[in-house]
């Protein structure tokens, strides 16, 4: 094992969003995937023609889960919408109930 | 290695028809699909049944996967029989419904038996000359405390990243990350580091570094977005008469003035006492409990006499028994 020599800078406040052309790049995904995510409403980038669109990181977390049901449970958009509406649903009602157990209930 | 048993995972028999085989993944992958799961290691149980599926739903594969016999135990120690090299290369010719990125997720066992994988060594097939293969996306937990979230913070972490060499062996390189965290960072957070994830092999290009943030739970705060929440206890007498009360925020203490006849669960706000943002910064909220003291002596037992004889008071008037 290599000692610590190599270093990465990795600065939060200069992260970028990404075009469309990157994050196809990115996630080996087609285009028309992520069209089909932006008119079922799953994610909404910013700009408005897809040359000017941008997405951000938790954009590339949804496109990246999305991928996943598609291939591994073969739902289709209009399921992944639902499911990834219900899993950030289910994630904001177990983060309250969490808060309303350690400061309401003892 | 150890043996996988691919039946057991799927939870099938060795004579399960393709369609029990097809029926069992899918109701399993539902089970812990990691996006949807809320089992214990989902994404690892999810890794074996995908395994476990790959194999057994190819009747090509899982003929030769039977072809191990029957005495093997899950996790047993396991070599490849000597002739069956030739078993797998005559299986790989055919068409491979999974990529090479599935195929860095597999175990050395379905690698040893099927080829490609992280560790297929010299002798594995996904490491000929010439092949070339994107290196995987790395992901690091950056957990840091609650404090540094508010007031951001520069920070080291040494993270692995792994590295193939020549021969086809495993390494992790040891890197250092210098992380600037702005005042205001959020849980789950993220930032990519475009190629400094596992370099490529041939000519493909390093993967992606992903770095998450996590907060690391507080003894008194709570985050609820950009909310702070604590806990406020105070006595019978400072709810009832009212009370100045200092409490902690994440920015040093702050003096709250309680109004008298407060209750238990009542939330008070300290405006834009939460974590730093655009356009405006969180607030903080005090849930006030009342804790009430046990009588410990006559004298004391005596004042909680006094009080029930002085107050007349049923908090449970609603109820008509």
């Amino acid at each position: 094992m290599k000692k610590h020599d190599i270093v990465i800078i990795a600065d939060y406040t200069s992260s970028q969003p990404l075009s469309l052309a990157e994050l196809i790049e990115i996630t080996h995904l087609s285009s028309d995937f992520i069209v089909e995510m932006i008119e079922y409403g799953v994610i909404h980038p910013q700009g408005g023609s897809s040359a000017e669109w941008l997405f951000d990181l938790a954009h590339l977390k949804r496109i990246k889960a999305a991928q996943r049901l598609q291939r591994d449970l073969e739902v289709n958009m209009a399921g992944i919408a639902v499911v990834l509406d219900l899993i950030d649903e289910m994630n904001e009602l177990e983060t309250k109930l969490a808060l309303l157990e350690r400061h309401l209930i003892k | 290695m150890e043996y996988k048993d691919y039946y057991a995972i799927l939870g099938v028999e060795k004579n399960a028809s393709e369609d029990d085989i097809k029926r069992a993944y899918r109701r399993l992958a539902r089970k812990y699909h990691p996006d949807v799961s809320k089992e214990k290691n989902a994404e690892e149980q999810f890794k074996n049944l995908q395994e476990a599926y790959e194999v057994l739903k190819d009747q090509e594969k899982r003929n030769a996967y039977n072809q191990l016999g029957n005495n093997w135990k899950s996790g047993q120690e396991f070599r490849p029989p000597p002739d069956w090299q030739q078993v797998a290369q005559f299986n790989r010719g055919n068409g491979q419904s999974f990529n090479a990125e599935d195929l860095g997720e597999f175990s050395d066992f379905f690698a040893n038996l099927f080829g490609g994988g992280r560790a297929a060594g010299p002798r594995g097939h996904a490491r000929q000359a010439g092949f070339n293969q994107r290196g995987s996306d790395q992901h690091a937990t950056l957990s840091i405390m609650l404090e540094e979230a508010f007031q951001g913070a520069s920070k080291t972490f040494q993270i692995q990243i792994p590295e193939v060499d020549a021969n086809g062996n495993v390494r992790a390189t040891v890197k250092t990350l210098k992380v600037t965290i702005p005042a205001g960072a959020e849980p789950g957070q993220r930032l990519r580091l475009a190629k400094q994830g596992a370099p490529g092999m041939g000519d493909a290009p390093a993967g992606d570094l992903y770095l998450e943030i996590a907060i690391a739970p507080h003894p008194f705060f709570s985050l609820q977005g950009q909310d702070v929440y604590i806990t406020l206890p105070v006595t019978p007498w400072e709810a009832a008469l009212g009370a100045e009360i200092k409490v902690p925020t994440l920015g040093g203490p702050v003096g709250m003035k309680l109004a008298g006849g407060a209750q238990s669960g009542q939330k008070l706000r300290l405006k834009g006492r939460g974590m730093p943002g655009k356009p405006h910064a969180g607030d903080q909220y005090a849930i006030l409990q009342i804790h009430t003291p046990s009588a410990k002596t006559a004298e004391q037992r005596q004042l909680y006499e006094k009080m029930a004889e002085t107050m007349p008071f049923n908090p449970r008037e609603d109820w008509s028994i």
